[in-house]
């Protein structure tokens, strides 16, 4: 439900009267006021009145002519009615209407002066009800607290209503007692029982089920109820609902057909892969970012803050992304942010505070288990013990720190880091101009924050989104926005930090009592690289622009051209200041201890790189919408350009005398070096729609891009990329209408062939790079070299991807929506290289093979959204979301050699595969080896693992390696949401999982003592002849047969479920608030990534590294405040 | 109406445009690259492209990962237990699991020769002075030959491949192994061609590149190779003659410091071909740069890795003084069996007591260079070629190894030359050049004594090349082409076990490392399997 303020007044305009009107058609409009006069009951008026065998009509005029009361009734309510007579003299009007009743079939209804005319309920014949009038006033806001304008407010069981204004507020006479219906498209209606109250202030849920919601698409807006493609949105609501600093980390699981992962979570880089309906294909599988209507990168995307966006909506089938061809295979994900509306000036301002935490972290020995432990693979390896007793002894006490250290690597990274943003919106407007204005902060801190506070990100956002009236068919839009975002890490970057500190067991010193750090594993010490190693700093900045045209064309009806400009500036620069970590050794000297440096002897050196990007947009749109009774008409042509150039220049210098300076200057000039790239690249598009509606009923659409780029040779540059689809509202069908809780209904199916170009430039040309130089000459310097980069592929084009989709949609018993989608795609083309086909004797290796495009991967899955929307009598709103999405592929084609053994075929199995040896536990004895294997492996001894020999001839070889599995993506989402509303407070959870993913830990996550590496707790659990049930295989200080072989032992089952968010909300009391002269308060508090449930518990599900060496994800625990004035 | 028809013409002629193939806006070239029409219109940048290849030579010293080839003749063993060390010094390695470094020497090599063949084809077409062509023709063939030649002694007879084979041709997926005597001859018809349009000498910018007596001193050295392997007469001739040749150019002189050859910055007369690792300005440790020879191997102690460590089968081979050998000499001190040694053992080897940076060595159990860490010990570290100048051998951003790795030095031509006059029965011719290695400033180790017989003549040379090339990748080759392989890499490995006494003196030992094993498949690599599997018709090597 995603609508900016400017529509809903438009809409509200156009639905209000329409809905006004039809009111006024269907019934008997009868209202007369009379405020003065007392009101007096029916029973103490007398009347005097004598009628013969008349209508009823007739006899309600004659008692309101000689009454104070209005007769108030719908005219099929009477119709029917039989003629009547009366005579009454005197008597009470109670009497006259008890003798009309008997003779009519109606009852009546006093409410005040009105008298209320039904079709008899044979028990209550006349009711009085007396109450008095009273003036309410109130404001009906959406649960953000934005005020909602054109809301019906509706007296129940009347027709006195009237519509809020533009901000939201409404004014309302009304009888005491009264019930009032608040009713708004795309919201659910509620109804409020007045009591006495004068002021009534009236928060609207989202109606999630609405049929006349309004959805973003490609290059426009459609209604819901008229799509015939499948495309998922995002609610705003949800986003905000999520304290993390990445917007990438906000959508996953929230719809259906989004499936993502986040590698690590470094402050400012963090951001989660997104794969729209999984991946197909083995080149870029990145969705295309469309902001506001403009191609632009995932870090734009990343960059964005929740409070500027209005709404996202991911394009998924062919239907829906043809539009953007060459870049819509891998689907669209189209960002629209908020607009100005009309009316009075509000500023909104939140803040955040938070603080993350690591998700988690390996559990790793103390240095009295390492020791022990060490000891025993040596023994296991027939070695005499490395740590005498006296050693493990003072392990174990901790009575020596500085030779017999007990290092817990992790202790500097388990607390918790701060993080904050601050955010200030200005929206408002008047019917010729109309602002949304942002200003957006975010400081995230790094987990190493209390050591160096310098670690983190900085993101500053803002955005100038004007909207111009220039005459009665012409409107303007001016978008300006832009960010800064810095991010500084370590020196010697976070994936080395992380290394250092899961490599080194913890009988090395981090860093000794008297300051000096320690040696770690092999000079390299992961806490020396967080305050000593200089800084990485990232900038990548951006300004970005949009202008847009709009004019109607008056002499055709129904025609609207647009012409877009957009240029977006963005200056990066990545800095990298390198200083040498001095790190100690302790030794015995004597009866002192001396403390040898032993690394950290470099002078500092310098890397800056500075580019800049800039990215031009030219579209020319003609639109096309007109209705012809029954029949619905929409059309649209769009010709787009799009040039974007890259430069970039870098510097490196070493030799620094001092570390006190910074700047390239101050570097040593020997051997200086600097660098330089450029690039450009240029896009040329038409892109057409055309849809066809019947009756509503009938829904068809065709739509194509023809796009060319200069990604492909001449005569290879142009591609042409249709899709058709059509939808079937069955619930307009008479023979389903009767179906009576069945509100909405509609099938439909979608087809077309979709592009993906994200693919290296020029490849069709043969060229020569240079090299770094080869030193040669009586000199002995470097003398410029090249290279050839790649063979040239004439014929290289894009991914051809041909995408089915067929789904339905259907709302029922008012409450429930379910949609569900199946869809196959096959993608053909995909680049790659013959590398396993062609011998080296061509002397042309992957590095130089050109890519072709002849892989073929096939991709199918399906996916279902159900929900659940509901206010209940007591005020309690629930919303409850689900998603499923399950997606598969199948590669077809990978170019492999004919003679592949089958099992470690790639064809038939899903991308990027593993393969190894099964395991089949642990050998227990040399009974069973020499059973399993002969004396083909002597050096074989029980505890090892057992791999299965497939081919049977007793030998484990490479001809048993098989398939084992395959990726960390999980094949299944599920997302589960839910929402509670009740009186000013909210709850919401979020609950997300993943399954069908796998991860292989081959090495220090696998091995204890990898390369002189730590060991995990869990590895204490090894094989002996005293633990043979154990996890592990028998233990050894060196790689072996048990831990060398890639096998499925080590491949691990990721699955997850994270709470990833919850949030508790409270919204001020109106009293509180109007006190401070406040519009709206708001207190709450949220967080992300609060539960983690896996099987696996010692990564984070999410990553990928499967060595534990990154920065790991966050939980984040966060406060806020929203005020508007 | 009229703007109907307006509007509906702009559409049109958006289409008409745009639809064009041939739309301008479109055509635009690479802003960061060559094309490869350019390469072949400009000298310079003709030039650049054979420095890429000239950059490709096989080196020793930094190759492998720093990991020497001689530790196969048991002339080391390594601190890293896995990977290639494995299947070197223990002689396991087959076709399936053929290591990436086997398979590097049969892929890398080949993509060497395609550059070569590239650019070759590239001179045929090129636009610029016959001067300039003559010499890159010449160039490109050597360096071609260069690469057959190390392909050669690893596989034997392998695929000769004159032509950059376009990969859309089928044909050239199923090339099939030339003969080892195709393979020879090839390889001498390439050097003995391009003799002739090489200069005798390089100067200012252009010394490195190969010269007359680069092609002639490897033309000796696949001839001796063929010769020894086939005992035959006609190409020892040939080879004695190459060797000859080279002396008789009068271009070249010993080095008259070991040590130090491998340092000199601006290079010296004894390098005849080599990769030059020693710019002026210092080249900086990048990320990515693993292999290298100082990092690998400079001792432990010093903030490298440690990885060769010399085994004491080796040091036994080291004379003494007095040119015997200790197990002979009457100089040998088993409390001090470091003293009075062969100076290149001096500049070889880190022993018991030499200095690494001024730092005294202690090998002895407890001492600070014994690596007790779960990895072996033989008492040793390689000395030669690591350079002792680098502050932080670990650190990126820190200066990198700076040293002339020698492809082919004139001892090593003096030694080939010894060797094929000494088979054609000329000893004394032989005596004479192996004495003048001997005889270098600062080894000066006595002469051979008068009167050896061809067999004992045989047997001194082969002692001396091994002293003389020792880690130079000479070893791993020679009992090679000489058939003794299984006399030479089977066994154990021994190591020096060094005990502090209580009175600071020490006392020494032997230990076996570890012990090698052997088939006679060992005397060759296998072909890769993967590319066997690619092209049936190459034919494996003998046993894998």
């Amino acid at each position: 439900m995603k609508k900016c303020l400017l529509k809903h007044v438009i809409y509200m305009t156009k639905l209000f009267t329409i809905a006004f009107s039809l009111q006024c058609l269907s019934m008997s409009l009868l209202l007369a006021w009379n405020g003065n006069a007392q009101v007096k009951s029916i029973e103490e008026v007398s009347v005097y009145l004598s009628l013969n065998e008349v209508k009823v009509e007739k006899a309600f005029k004659e008692l309101e002519r000689i009454t104070e009361f209005n007769f108030v009734f719908a005219s099929r309510e009477v119709r029917e009615s039989p003629l009547i007579s009366v005579a009454s003299s005197g008597e009470s009007l109670y009497d006259l209407l008890v003798s009309i009743a008997a003779q009519s079939n109606l009852s009546f209804k006093q409410i005040d002066q009105n008298i209320h005319v039904k079709k008899s309920d044979k028990e209550n014949l006349i009711t009085v009800v007396e109450y008095e009038d009273i003036t309410i006033r109130g404001t009906v806001t959406d649960n953000v607290g934005e005020p909602i304008p054109g809301v019906t407010v509706l007296v129940r069981g009347t027709t006195t209503g009237i519509a809020t204004g533009l901000d939201g507020k409404f004014t309302l006479i009304a009888p005491e007692g009264a019930t009032l219906v608040f009713s708004f498209i795309g919201f659910v209606s509620q109804e409020i029982s007045v009591g006495n109250r004068s002021t009534i202030d009236v928060t609207l849920m989202e109606d999630e089920t609405s049929l006349d919601e309004v959805v973003v698409v490609g290059y426009g807006m459609q209604k819901k109820e008229s799509l015939t493609s499948s495309v998922a949105t995002v609610d705003k609501k949800e986003l905000q609902e999520s304290p993390a600093a990445n917007l990438s980390n906000m959508i996953t699981g929230r719809v259906s057909g989004v499936t993502s992962i986040q590698d690590q979570g470094s402050p400012g880089n963090d951001q989660s892969r997104i794969y729209v309906r999984g991946m197909a294909t083995t080149g870029n599988i990145d969705p295309l970012f469309m902001i506001d209507g403009v191609p632009r990168s995932s870090i734009d995307f990343n960059r964005l803050s929740p409070t500027e966006i209005e709404s996202i909506t991911v394009l998924k089938d062919a239907a829906a992304a043809a539009v953007y061809g060459a870049r819509g295979a891998n689907g669209v994900i189209l960002v629209t942010t908020k607009r100005g509306a009309v009316g009075k000036t509000t500023f909104s301002y939140t803040t955040n505070y938070g603080l993350q935490k690591a998700t988690r972290f390996p559990d790793y020995v103390d240095s009295y288990g390492y020791a022990d432990l060490y000891n025993k693979a040596l023994e296991n390896e027939g070695r005499p013990a490395l740590y005498s007793p006296e050693d493990l002894q003072k392990f174990k006490n901790n009575s020596d720190p500085i030779l017999f250290p007990n290092t817990d690597w992790f202790s500097i990274a388990r607390g918790t880091a701060p993080m904050e943003q601050h955010n200030l919106s200005v929206n408002g407007g008047t019917e010729k101009v109309q602002y949304f204005l942002s200003f957006n902060y975010l400081n995230q801190k790094s987990l190493f924050n209390k050591i160096n506070n310098q670690l983190g990100f900085e993101r500053y956002n803002f955005r100038s989104n004007i909207d111009v009236k220039a005459t009665n068919t012409t409107r303007i839009l001016v978008d300006l926005s832009g960010y800064m975002g810095i991010r500084t890490d370590p020196g010697s970057g976070y994936h080395f930090v992380f290394e250092n500190m899961n490599r080194p067991a913890p009988v090395y010193a981090a860093k000794y009592p008297n300051g000096l750090y320690g040696p770690g594993y092999s000079a390299r010490n992961g806490w020396a690289a967080i305050t000593e190693s200089g800084y990485q700093r990232n900038e990548s900045n951006a300004l970005l622009s949009r202008f847009e045209i709009n004019q109607e064309i008056p002499l055709i009806k129904g025609l609207s051209f647009k012409g877009i400009a957009a240029f977006d500036y963005k200056p990066n620069s990545q800095k990298n200041w390198s200083l040498p970590q001095k790190i100690y050794s302790a030794v015995q000297d004597g009866e002192d201890i001396r403390y040898d440096q032993v690394g950290g002897f470099a002078n500092p050196t310098l890397y800056h790189l500075m580019s800049n990007e800039k990215n031009f947009l030219l579209e020319a749109h003609s639109l096309y919408y007109r209705s012809f009774g029954k029949h619905d008409v929409n059309g649209l042509l769009l010709y787009s350009q799009q040039s974007d150039t890259f430069e970039s220049l870098s510097a490196n210098r070493n030799e620094f005398l001092s570390d006190q300076l910074d700047i390239i200057n101050s570097g040593g000039t020997v051997n200086q070096q600097t660098s330089g790239d450029a690039n450009q690249y240029r896009r040329q598009s038409i892109v057409g729609r055309a849809s066809y509606a019947y009756n509503a009923r009938y829904l068809f659409e065709f739509s194509f891009r023809h796009d060319g780029s200069t990604l492909f040779a001449q005569g290879k540059r142009f591609g042409f990329f249709p899709a058709l689809s059509a939808g079937w509202v069955l619930s307009e069908e008479e023979f389903i209408k009767k179906v009576s809780f069945l509100d909405y209904f509609k099938i439909r199916g979608s087809y077309g062939k979709l592009g993906n170009d994200r693919i290296n430039q020029y490849q069709f040309l043969t060229f020569y790079g240079f090299g770094n130089g080869v030193p040669m000459g009586a000199a002995s310097t470097y003398q410029s070299n090249i290279f050839l980069n790649r063979l040239a592929n004439r014929d290289v084009t894009w991914e051809i991807s041909t995408k089915s989709n067929v789904g339905f949609e259907a709302n029922f018993t008012n409450d429930f929506s379910l949609e569900a989608d199946y869809f196959w795609e096959t993608r053909e083309g995909i680049l790659g290289q013959r590398g396993a086909i062609i011998p080296a004797t061509l002397g042309t290796p992957n590095s130089i093979l050109p890519f072709e495009n002849f892989q073929q991967v096939n991709n199918k899955g399906f996916e279902f959204a159900l929900g659940y929307n509901k206010l209940f009598n007591n005020g309690i709103g629930v919303q409850v979301r689900f998603n499923f999405t399950h997606v598969r592929n199948e590669v077809i084609d990978i170019g492999e050699p004919d003679d592949k053994p089958a099992q470690i075929l790639q064809a038939g199995r899903p991308l990027f595969p593993r393969y190894g040896y099964k395991a089949l536990g642990i050998f227990q004895s040399n009974e069973e080896i020499v059973t399993a294997y002969g004396d083909n492996h002597p050096n074989l001894q029980p505890g090892d693992i057992r791999y299965a020999d497939l081919n049977g001839d007793g030998k484990i070889d490479g001809n048993d390696i098989t398939y084992i599995g395959s990726t960390n993506l999980p094949e299944n989402i599920f997302g589960l949401h839910t929402t509670i509303n009740f009186k000013g407070f909210d709850i919401s959870m979020f609950w997300q999982a993943g399954s069908g993913n796998q991860m292989y830990f081959g090495n220090w996550m696998a091995k204890p003592f990898n390369q002189a590496g730590n060991a995990l707790e869990r590895h204490k659990d090894y094989w002996s002849s005293e633990n043979t049930d154990a996890q592990y295989p028998r233990i050894l200080t060196s790689s072996a047969w048990n831990y060398d072989n890639v096998s499925d032992f080590w491949l691990y089952d990721m699955k997850y479920l994270r709470l990833k968010n919850l949030q508790i909300g409270y919204n001020l009391p109106k009293k509180w608030v109007d006190r401070i002269k406040a519009q709206d308060m708001r207190l709450y508090t949220n967080g992300a990534n609060l539960l983690t449930f896996s099987p696996f518990k010692e990564i984070d599900p999410e990553n990928t590294n499967g060595n534990g060496h990154f920065y790991p994800q966050q939980i984040i625990y966060n406060f806020g405040a929203q005020i508007s004035f | 109406m009229k703007l109907k028809k307006y509007i509906l013409l702009i559409i049109a002629a958006i289409f008409v445009l745009q639809s064009c193939e041939n739309s301008e806006f479109l055509n635009t070239k690479p802003l960061n690259a060559i094309t490869e029409e350019e390469v072949f219109n400009d000298p310079a940048l003709a030039r650049a492209f054979l420095m890429t290849i000239y950059g490709n030579i096989p080196k020793v010293f930094s190759r492998n990962g720093g990991i020497p080839l001689d530790m196969n003749a048991r002339d080391a063993a390594h601190s890293f237990p896995w990977g290639f060390v494995n299947n070197l010094r223990e002689n396991d390695y087959n076709a399936a699991n053929s290591n990436f470094i086997i398979q590097d020497f049969w892929n890398n090599n080949y993509v060497y020769i395609r550059m070569a063949n590239t650019f070759l084809e590239g001179l045929d077409e090129a636009k610029f002075d016959e001067v300039n062509k003559k010499y890159f023709r010449a160039e490109a063939r050597f360096l071609r030959a260069v690469f057959y030649l190390e392909l050669y002694r690893f596989f034997n007879g392998i695929p000769i491949i004159t032509e950059a084979q376009s990969i859309n041709d089928h044909s050239a997926y199923n090339v099939m192994r030339n003969t080892a005597d195709e393979t020879v001859d090839f390889i001498v018809k390439e050097f003995t061609e391009v003799v002739e349009d090489l200069p005798v000498e390089w100067s200012g910018d252009d010394k490195g590149r190969a010269e007359k007596g680069a092609a002639l001193g490897m033309k000796a050295r696949i001839l001796l190779y063929a010769a020894s392997l086939k005992n035959d007469v006609n190409l020892y001739t040939q080879a004695a003659e190459a060797a000859k040749a080279v002396i008789d150019l009068n271009r070249y002189s010993l080095y008259p410091d070991y040590e130090k050859m491998f340092f000199t910055k601006t290079g010296n007369n004894e390098f005849i071909f080599y990769f030059n690792n020693a710019p002026s300005n210092t080249p900086i440790r990048r990320n990515g740069d693993w292999g290298d020879w100082g990092l690998v191997n400079a001792p432990l102690s010093g903030g490298a890795w440690g990885g060769a460590m010399p085994s004491q089968n080796l040091v036994d081979e080291f004379e003494m003084i007095d040119g015997k050998l200790p197990s002979e000499s009457p100089l040998y001190n088993p409390q001090e069996p470091y003293k009075d040694r062969d100076p290149r053992f001096e500049a070889s080897i880190y022993y018991q007591g030499s200095t690494f940076k001024g730092v005294p060595l202690d090998f002895s159990t407890g001492g600070k260079d014994h690596n007790v860490n779960g990895f072996t010990t033989s008492g040793y570290y390689l000395k030669k070629g690591v350079d002792e100048n680098i502050p932080d051998y670990y650190a990126f951003g820190s200066a990198a190894q700076s040293f002339f790795d020698p492809l082919l030095r004139y001892a090593d031509v003096f030694l080939m030359y010894a060797e094929a006059e000494n088979e054609l029965g000329n000893t004394g011719e032989a005596r004479t050049y192996v004495n003048m290695v001997r005889a270098r400033a600062g080894v000066n180790m006595p002469e051979l004594t008068e009167g050896l017989s061809k067999e004992q003549m045989r047997e001194k040379i082969r002692h001396e090349r091994h002293i003389e090339l020792n880690f130079e990748e000479s070893r791993f080759h020679d009992i090679r082409r000489w058939g003794i392989t299984k006399e030479i890499s089977e066994g154990p490995v021994w190591g020096a076990k060094i005990t502090r006494n209580n009175d600071g003196t020490f006392t020494y030992d032997k230990q076996i490392l570890l012990m090698h094993n052997f088939d006679p498949k060992y005397v060759l690599f296998p072909i890769p399997q993967d590319e066997i599997n690619k092209n049936s018709n190459l034919e494996q090597n003998p046993g894998y």
